[in-house]
């Protein structure tokens, strides 16, 4: 494309710079063209003394049967020795020719003047004005001017500039998808890096190319699989520090299990809080691991479209399967039908973390109430998820701080209806990673709302 | 009779653990820590149950249960991690009958290993039974524990077999997932749980999801399921 602008540029620019070049150009022509004037000029001098007028103008009759050149003869007064009349410019220019040697001309006449002086022998000066009328300002392809014009050459360069023109069009166009190809090719590959297409690589006739391009490819693919190896290993990574973490709890569990077995009624309430903290250190590590891998960012590669609305519809059924065996409830409010682009896990931990979180803390008999809805401005459509709970809320000096990680508010119940701390701190890693946001506040009427929301599709 | 119990974990502690609290269940109990050794002795013939961990060394978990149920019934527990939904359904979808995660309650286990083994002794049972039931293009045989759609024999795991009789026995009626849960997998349902969401989804993707253009089995979403084929 550049090239071609580039090009273009060139050849509008010498165009202009040759017609104004042509249109100042003053008292040049063709070295042929002065000779044969100056040769009429002294003829035509040489002829007005000793034959008379009438005898030069069939001297110029001749002369325009034989070439096409219309001529004049000025005489010393200024006035046409004919009688006829001068074409415009011509006075002033057969005064520019007594003041001047050689041939003077006037191109911005229609049809361009020369004239040239010349000496009869008697001494006196005579100008001959030249006009050819075999010159026409006609179509392009017509005659091609007189030779000498810028016409002339104009002509003669495209006749020999257009295939060069053409074929230089057509090299350009080839050259410019020879380079942008390959580059729409790289180009492709870094976008599906980042979609989280792992295993995408630069095309094999890329590869192929000896050129700075082709050595671009390699490198890209090269930090490809290196990209891919290493989210590999950290996910492998977690999986293998998830298991190894699991392991003593898992002992300890079934130890625990035995000892049940064989000890007396008086154990029984030691045995049980033994239990109670293996299910806290087992919670807080699968929330660690959890917020680990959100905020590592290699979960955000696999962006999907999620049916919001399903989303919160099974959380809420599960949550509240759950809250019954405590007698609390989880309904949904209301709700629509959204979607939302991105990774299903994360929202449905950030959705049912905050759920859970106000099933925890609503007071008994009463219902954490779910609502599902759309919000508009500025052209943009987002999502909202509202979670209300009917419990005792949050002092307003603290609301802010719910969200960072272990923050527990500073209540003995919070410490016994259990939870880690870390479940808001995951739910607002999780939905910044989707470009949304997480807010809470009290409601009028008691308890707890969190409000997250979230970029329509 | 005693019934032997195989538990494939790579974990030896845990293991004797395990076999420690099994055997006053009335079980005896035998621990492998490899892959490849675990298939070999499952496939012996002489356990009623395998316990298998998803996290082995050499052959993984499920590729030692690939490789188990391409020729064996054994019913297996599959112990998983917790929170980890994405290899409990897997391990289901392969053919596992049922799942624990760890750390877990070793009643728990029991329980589940009780249950599992129940549901393998009704199914030998019921093959006396002699009914041919036919709904729609699917009939069941219970005398031969086969299963054919419009004449072409379906392969179904234990559980799935379980969980299609239930609903061939009540086509049009709404069966609740704690019914589900209770009947097939002999236990209660747990919160979070979707085991028995997987294995309908296993089933509708082997029976075929729609049937004269209708779904086969219905969602009742909160409820249960409907077989409507």
């Amino acid at each position: 494309m550049w090239f071609g602008l580039a090009m273009i540029a060139a050849a509008v620019t010498s165009f202009i710079v040759g017609v104004i070049a042509e249109r100042q150009a003053r008292d040049v022509a063709p070295p042929h063209l002065v000779q044969a004037l100056g040769i009429y000029s002294q003829t035509a001098a040489d002829m007005i003394e000793r034959d008379g007028p009438a005898a030069v103008n069939a001297y110029f009759d001749r002369i325009e049967t034989l070439s096409g050149v219309h001529a004049y003869l000025v005489d010393e007064n200024g006035k046409e020795i004919s009688g006829e009349t001068l074409p415009a410019g011509g006075s002033e220019l057969a005064q520019r020719a007594r003041q001047k040697t050689g041939l003077v001309n006037d191109l911005t006449q229609g049809i361009p003047l020369n004239a040239v002086a010349a000496k009869s022998p008697k001494g006196a000066t005579y100008v001959l004005v030249a006009q050819d009328s075999s010159f026409r300002r006609g179509p392009f392809w017509g005659l091609p001017g007189r030779p000498g014009s810028f016409r002339f050459t104009l002509i003669a360069i495209t006749r020999s500039l257009l295939p060069i023109l053409l074929v230089g069009g057509v090299f350009c166009y080839w050259l410019a998808r020879y380079l942008s190809t390959p580059l729409e090719d790289l180009r492709g590959v870094a976008q599906e890096l980042a979609d989280g297409k792992l295993d995408t690589r630069v095309s094999d006739k890329l590869l192929k190319r000896r050129d700075e391009i082709g050595h671009l490819g390699r490198d890209v693919n090269l930090m490809a699989a290196r990209i891919e190896s290493l989210v590999q290993a950290q996910r492998r990574l977690l999986g293998d520090i998830s298991h190894e973490l699991r392991s003593p709890l898992a002992r300890q569990g079934v130890a625990l299990g035995l000892a049940r077995r064989r000890a007396g009624a008086d154990a029984a309430s030691a045995l049980d809080r033994i239990e109670r903290e293996g299910e806290r250190l087992n919670e807080m590590i699968g929330q660690l691991l959890t917020l680990t891998r959100f905020e590592s960012g290699t979960d955000g590669l696999d962006n999907v479209t999620i049916d919001l609305g399903g989303l919160v519809r099974e959380v809420a059924e599960d949550a509240d399967y759950e809250a019954h065996d405590r007698n609390r409830s989880v309904r949904i409010v209301r709700d629509e039908p959204l979607s939302i682009n991105g990774v299903p896990e994360m929202i449905r931990s950030a959705v049912e973390n905050v759920v859970r979180n106000a099933v925890r803390h609503t007071a008994e008999g009463s219902s954490v109430d779910l609502t599902l809805s759309a919000e508009s401005s500025n052209g943009h459509r987002t999502a909202l998820i509202s979670v209300r709970d009917h419990g005792k809320g949050v002092p307003e000096d603290v609301i802010e701080q719910i969200f960072r990680p272990f923050y527990r508010v500073e209540d003995d119940r919070d410490r016994k209806t259990g939870g880690t701390g870390l479940g808001l701190s995951i739910a607002a890693r999780a939905v910044r990673l989707h470009r949304g946001s997480i807010k809470a506040m009290n409601a009028k009427d008691g308890g707890l709302v969190v409000e997250i929301r979230l970029p329509e599709k | 009779m005693i019934q032997r119990i195989l538990i494939i974990d790579d974990d030896t502690e845990l293991c004797e653990l395990v076999t420690e609290y099994l055997e006053p269940e009335g079980y005896a109990v035998d621990s492998v820590n490899e892959g490849r050794e675990g298939v070999q002795r499952a496939l012996s013939g002489e356990y009623a149950l395998a316990v298998l961990d998803y996290m082995l060394p050499g052959l993984n978990g499920f590729e030692v249960l690939r490789q188990i149920r391409a020729s064996s019934h054994l019913p297996i527990v599959m112990l998983t991690a917790r929170g980890d939904d994405v290899n409990r359904i897997i391990g289901l979808q392969i053919g596992a009958d049922d799942y624990l995660a760890k750390p877990f309650n070793p009643l728990e286990l029991v329980a589940r290993i009780n249950a599992v083994l129940r549901r393998a002794r009704f199914s030998v049972e019921e093959k006396h039974a002699g009914e041919v039931l036919t709904v729609g293009d699917i009939k069941m045989d219970s005398r031969t524990r086969t299963v054919s759609r419009d004449g072409e024999t379906i392969d179904l795991t234990v559980v799935e077999y379980s969980l299609l009789e239930k609903l061939l026995q009540a086509p049009g009626r709404i069966l609740t997932r704690e019914d589900l849960v209770k009947e097939v997998l002999h236990r209660e349902l747990s919160p979070f749980d979707r085991s028995i969401d997987t294995h309908v989804s296993n089933l509708r993707k082997k029976l075929g999801h729609e049937v004269n253009g209708i779904e086969r089995i219905k969602t009742v979403r909160g409820v249960g399921y409907i077989y409507a084929g």
